[in-house]
């Protein structure tokens, strides 16, 4: 007997989603491994938030000015990895997750800000590293970076920033408002679309496009089916978008060397945005401002291509700094 | 008896195919790529979810060979008031629509293009680049122009127009 078309579609859309939501859950699953580098020691702190994060730490030369690295938006530790096998072993590392991201749990009770982050990344640091630090930052990270290195002068020996967010870039470009509007969109429809499912829908062929070749690029296209991801990265964009549109606020003044590394899609796309990045520069002492010509926003850490010169502008960071 | 079975299977197939590719958000098109027609799944969406409000409006002004002499901005294309005819015939219309979406295309996040639509947006301004260059009013000493994208409502004049995008100097003629 052949089933009627209403009870076949209605089978094959519950069957769709079945497999979307086994999908979504294989991703979660997943992005909770340990990383693939064998050099990484993992370790964990309930910080003073009550956020529990975790940390992964590659052992340099003891006592040696470590390299702490921070995530942008919808992205985790896993999208320093391709950069950091390009930093020489004697510089010691630390990656480390914001909460919500892979193993790090937010448990704050209040509502998300900005300073929250930026205390489990000083919380993280005091619990990672022995000695003095270089902070480095792509994207939001850059920002919570520059932030942090306000918070513990005392340890902090100079500031990489790698195509970072400003504060101030939506009042000071209309492109990057305009492009704001479309990522607000995405943020704000995805983690529920994620969890029912919609993992399997992504483009992440064309949304990974800049990570030909990376060989975690597997690992990250499973970290964008990941519910949590998108979770995370939604808590943080609904406090960002609007602190954004109002213009930030002024950066804090630095002792240090501030240095920034931009993408050459954004000199080219987004001129405006290095008068900005000027301005990160100034806010420390002797820092310069870089571009990296043929890059993008994401290519920039993501690209086998462009991993390696962002690597040395890292490395050259710290080992300016003793 | 079979063959029903097999066209019902199709059939279910193709439904759960448009259902789940009206998500508003792109970025969930995936299934649409695999389309090359562009027509076999249906586009349900329309307006969906935030439908268009303002008008684009291009303008463009010259400049000095050393970029230091400019006109004031002046208006390349304005859309048509409307009128009752065009319920029926409104050609221009086309007009209209291709600047809207040429508009659309060049205020994407630059952040978070991939090649081919950071190719697609390099298109989009040589296409606008293109529009501006022909209808531009020369005038001698200025070789060269920039071009201005703004959002404007048309209507509520209490509104401020929104300045989107100011393009690099583009010669008069290449």
């Amino acid at each position: 007997m052949s089933i009627g078309f209403p009870r076949l579609a209605a089978r094959v859309l519950a069957a769709t989603a079945a497999v979307g939501v086994a999908h979504t859950a294989f991703a979660e699953a997943r992005t909770m491994l340990a990383h693939s580098d064998a050099r990484l020691r993992g370790g964990r702190i309930r910080t003073s938030t009550s956020n529990v994060i975790s940390y992964h730490v590659r052992p340099g030369t003891p006592g040696g000015t470590a390299l702490v690295l921070d995530a942008g938006l919808l992205s985790s530790s896993l999208s320093w990895l391709l950069v950091l096998s390009h930093i020489p072993d004697d510089i010691p590392v630390v990656l480390y997750d914001r909460a919500g991201y892979r193993r790090s749990m937010r448990r704050c009770p209040e509502a998300y800000n900005l300073a929250e982050s930026v205390t489990d990344l000083v919380e993280v640091v005091a619990a990672a590293v022995d000695g003095p630090c270089v902070l480095a930052g792509h994207s939001l990270g850059g920002y919570l970076c520059h932030q942090a290195a306000a918070r513990m002068p005392e340890r902090v020996r100079g500031v990489a920033l790698v195509d970072p967010t400003h504060p101030g870039q939506l009042r000071n470009s209309g492109g990057q408002r305009a492009g704001a509007a479309s990522t607000n969109l995405t943020v704000r429809l995805a983690p529920r679309s994620i969890l029912a499912g919609g993992g399997l829908l992504l483009d992440k062929k064309g949304l990974l496009a800049y990570a030909e070749g990376n060989p975690h690029r597997r690992a990250l296209s499973w970290e964008m089916s990941a519910s949590s991801t998108w979770r995370a990265s939604a808590r943080e964009w609904k406090y960002m978008y609007p602190f954004m549109l109002d213009g930030g606020r002024p950066l804090d003044r630095l002792a240090v060397a501030v240095s920034v590394l931009a993408a050459g899609a954004t000199e080219s796309e987004v001129p405006e945005q290095l008068e900005l990045y000027k301005g990160y520069v100034d806010s420390g002492d002797g820092g310069e401002l870089r571009t990296l010509a043929g890059s993008t926003h994401l290519s920039i850490i993501g690209s086998p291509e462009y991993a390696p010169t962002t690597a040395a502008f890292l490395s050259e960071m710290v080992r300016g700094s003793r | 008896m079979r063959f029903i079975s097999v066209l019902n299977g199709l059939f279910a197939a193709w439904f759960v195919a448009t259902v789940v590719s009206q998500h508003p958000d792109r970025s969930f098109d995936k299934l649409r790529k695999y389309d090359k027609t562009g027509i076999l799944i249906p586009n349900w969406r329309f307006f969906a979810p935030e439908p268009a409000v303002e008008d684009q409006h291009f303008l463009y002004r010259l400049a000095t060979e050393d970029k230091t002499g400019h006109t004031e901005w002046r208006s390349v294309f304005e859309a048509s008031p409307r009128k009752a005819v065009h319920a029926v015939w409104f050609p221009g219309r086309r007009q209209e629509k291709s600047v809207f979406d040429v508009a659309a295309s060049l205020t994407g996040n630059p952040n978070t293009m991939n090649p081919l639509h950071a190719e697609a947006r390099r298109a989009s301004f040589r296409l606008i680049a293109d529009f501006v260059r022909a209808r531009l009013d020369r005038y001698p000493g200025y070789p060269l122009f920039q071009i201005m994208l703004v959002r404007y409502s048309g209507y509520d004049h209490s509104e401020d127009p929104k300045y989107d995008l100011i393009s690099d100097y583009e010669p008069v003629d290449p």
